[in-house]
């Protein structure tokens, strides 16, 4: 065979969330230490499309990514119609957690960015033994509401355009076209309300900034990795959330914004590969207990 | 900012005449002390109206000073000011008027204001 064929492979698991069944996509490549993906508000995998086709990343980590439900290939569950998504940091947290033991991911390096970056917060605080180590990618306690996303619900507004076109602002202007493009058309493929739903949690409800100065990072390593070009998690706000909480690790990506796995792969990875390096060198098994 | 040839260069622009196609808005940009009324009608640019206007006709406008613009509008902006939401964040930049078009056109608007930039 001529053609190109990635080492990707993309499977459906079934997991129980909130008393019913979800269909849910993920991709993996790659052996080792397991790397659990967490992709941005009103997106899916195909932002880690790059980690998961480099061979500096798969020939160490079992990188794995999936679709939450009612994004990407993942569908939501049945009644879908009569209700509207709405994501919370318990149901977030819930979901990784049972996508984890649906796949027997034990101690995973949990890698999250934009709300994924966030949700990284609440896991530090909660669940911090599950995790060998915690990357936050454009994560930050809170955000302020700059704007609005009810208008992309509205009637008379494409919503998925009008939402690649409220975060393409987001990314490096030098970040590759080609790159930028591809993240924006998942975003317009996004379904009705999704962004939305992921932005309540993002602006409203998972607000954890009376509760960082908690986390622990003796328990678990906490590295916060924020593109220099986001205006959403600036530097300034993962440098504020960083202050309170002792021995997590910043590092301030030049070039990159608030999407740098998808809209600069491989910019991204150069300046993730000595962090997991560092990860696997501390060398905490990853056999179970 | 740069408004030499600003209709042409928007209009012959292919990302906005596939992703902006049909869109349709007046938007005023305020600019310290300056104003300028863009009419956008069936997905081209058709004119560039200077103020100072009174009671001016427009869906929605962006006002900020004329140090924001600029920034804004610099070849390379500094991370985190290269968007208008950035500024909004910032509140150096306010949006009034109809945000129900704005949305609506939202895709138009950001191509459209790429032109402002002044070449490196």
């Amino acid at each position: 065979m001529n053609a190109i064929l990635e080492p990707v492979t993309g499977h459906y698991v079934q997991l129980e969330h909130g008393g019913r069944t979800c269909r849910v996509y993920f991709e993996e490549a790659g052996q080792g230490i397991p790397l659990l993906c967490l992709h941005t508000a009103g997106a899916d995998t195909r932002q880690f499309r790059g980690l998961l086709n480099a061979p500096a990343i798969t020939d160490q980590f079992r990188v794995i990514a999936f679709d939450l439900p009612w994004h990407g290939k993942s569908s939501p569950p049945a009644g879908w119609q009569s209700e509207n998504w709405r994501l919370t940091s318990a149901s977030y947290c819930a979901l990784i957690l049972s996508f984890m033991r649906a796949l027997e991911l034990h101690k995973p390096i949990v890698m999250g960015c934009s709300i994924g970056g966030r949700v990284c917060l609440n896991l530090a605080l909660d669940h911090a033994t599950q995790f060998r180590a915690i990357i936050g990618l454009q994560s930050a306690a809170s955000t302020p509401r700059y704007y609005d996303p009810a208008w992309l619900t509205h009637p008379e507004v494409n919503g998925p355009v009008a939402g690649a076109a409220t975060v393409m602002g987001l990314m490096c202007p030098d970040s590759p076209e080609s790159e930028r493009w591809e993240t924006l058309w998942h975003y317009m493929q996004g379904g009705p309300g999704v962004f939305a739903g992921d932005l309540y949690f993002y602006q409203v409800e998972g607000d954890f900034r009376r509760r960082v100065k908690a986390i622990d990072t003796r328990i678990t390593p906490l590295y916060l990795l924020t593109g220099e070009y986001d205006y959403s998690c600036s530097p300034q706000d993962t440098r504020d959330t960083a202050a309170q909480i002792p021995g997590a690790r910043v590092r301030i990506m030049p070039g990159l914004g608030h999407f740098p796995m998808s809209e600069n792969p491989q910019a991204f990875i150069n300046e993730l590969l000595p962090v997991l390096n560092e990860i696997a060198a501390a060398g905490e098994s990853d056999e179970p207990a | 900012m740069n408004w030499d040839d600003f209709i042409e260069r928007v209009n012959a622009d292919p990302v906005i005449a596939q992703r902006g196609a049909d869109s349709s808005f007046q938007v005023l940009l305020g600019i310290g002390e300056r104003e300028r009324l863009i009419t956008v009608y069936a997905g081209n640019v058709v004119s560039v109206k200077d103020g100072p206007f009174v009671m001016p006709q427009c869906d929605f406008a962006l006002i900020g000073s004329a140090e924001a613009w600029t920034r804004f509008c610099a070849p390379h902006p500094a991370p985190g000011e290269q968007d208008i939401f950035a500024y909004f964040r910032s509140k150096e930049i306010l949006l009034t008027g109809d945000t129900r078009k704005f949305y609506a056109h939202l895709m138009f608007l950001k191509l459209m204001l790429l032109h402002l930039r002044s070449q490196a």
